[in-house]
C-alpha cells in the first residue's frame, strides 16, 4: 500500500494523472493547480493534494517508513 | 461534540501514514473512515492504541494543563495549537520531517473559495491552496473557515 509517501506523476490524461509508487501505481485526480509529468505528489481521499520538492522526497519516505 | 468524535475528525488524515507503516489494516481504514463521517464514538482505548503517537503528546500536553487527556478543551488546545508549536519546533520525529510534509501535517484555519463536487479549494497562510476532500464537512459554503488537515477539511468554524 502506497497512500502517504510521495509518487512520481509519469502520465497525465485531462485531470487524471497516474502515479508511480516503485511498487505500484495509483491515479490521482488534479483538481487545483498545474503539474508535469516528472513532479512527485502527495494523494489523499484520490485528489493531489500538493507537490513534493524533488529533494524533499527522501525525507518523505525514510520519516514515513520508520517504525 | 463527543470527546471521540472530535479526536477522530483531526486524526483520521494521519490513518494513511498509519496505513502505509502496515499499522492498520484497509479494513481498519475503511471503518475509520465510516466511523468519521458517521460521527461514531469508538471505544477510547482503541483510539488510544491505533493512534500512540498522538496520545503520547497529548498526555503530555493534558499533565501540564493538569486535565485529562480525554477533556474535550485539551483536545482542542492540541490539535489548533499544539500540535502546531510541536511541529514548528521540530520536536519528536518532525526534526526530520521535510517543510513539504510539516506543511501538511499542520491544522491550518483555511478559507473556502471554491466547492467542485466533493473537493474544497481553500486558501490558508495568506495565499497558498490547497483542495482538500469536503467529506468531513458536507454543510460548507464558499466564504466558510474551515480547519484543514492533510488532504481534509475537518470542521466549520
Amino acid at each position: 500500500m502506497c497512500l502517504a509517501i510521495p509518487g512520481r506523476i509519469i502520465e497525465i490524461n485531462g485531470d487524471i494523472a497516474k502515479i508511480d509508487y516503485g511498487s505500484e501505481r495509483r491515479e490521482g485526480k488534479i483538481v487545483e493547480g498545474k503539474y508535469s509529468i516528472g513532479e512527485f505528489v502527495i494523494v489523499q481521499g484520490r485528489i493531489i493534494i500538493e507537490k513534493v520538492p524533488e529533494e524533499q522526497v527522501k525525507g518523505w519516505i525514510e520519516l514515513i517508513q520508520e517504525k | 461534540m463527543k470527546e471521540e468524535v472530535f479526536f477522530l475528525k483531526y486524526a483520521f488524515p494521519c490513518s494513511f501514514i498509519l496505513l502505509d507503516r502496515k499499522e492498520i489494516t484497509k479494513e481498519e481504514l475503511d471503518k475509520l473512515e465510516k466511523a468519521v463521517v458517521n460521527e461514531e464514538v469508538l471505544d477510547r482505548e482503541y483510539l488510544e492504541k491505533i493512534y500512540f503517537r498522538a496520545f503520547q503528546k497529548i498526555e503530555k500536553f493534558a499533565n501540564e494543563l493538569k486535565k485529562d487527556k480525554w477533556d474535550l478543551e485539551v483536545l482542542k488546545k492540541y490539535f489548533i495549537e499544539e500540535h502546531n508549536c510541536i511541529i514548528n519546533e521540530g520536536k519528536y520525529a518532525y526534526a526530520k520531517a521535510p517543510e513539504s510534509l510539516k506543511n501538511l501535517c499542520k491544522v491550518h484555519k483555511a478559507k473556502v473559495l471554491e466547492i467542485k463536487d466533493e473537493v474544497l479549494i481553500v486558501e490558508y497562510d495568506g495565499n497558498k491552496k490547497r483542495p482538500v476532500m469536503k467529506l468531513l464537512v458536507p454543510g460548507v459554503v464558499v466564504n466558510d473557515i474551515v480547519t484543514i488537515h492533510y488532504g481534509y477539511a475537518i470542521e466549520k468554524l
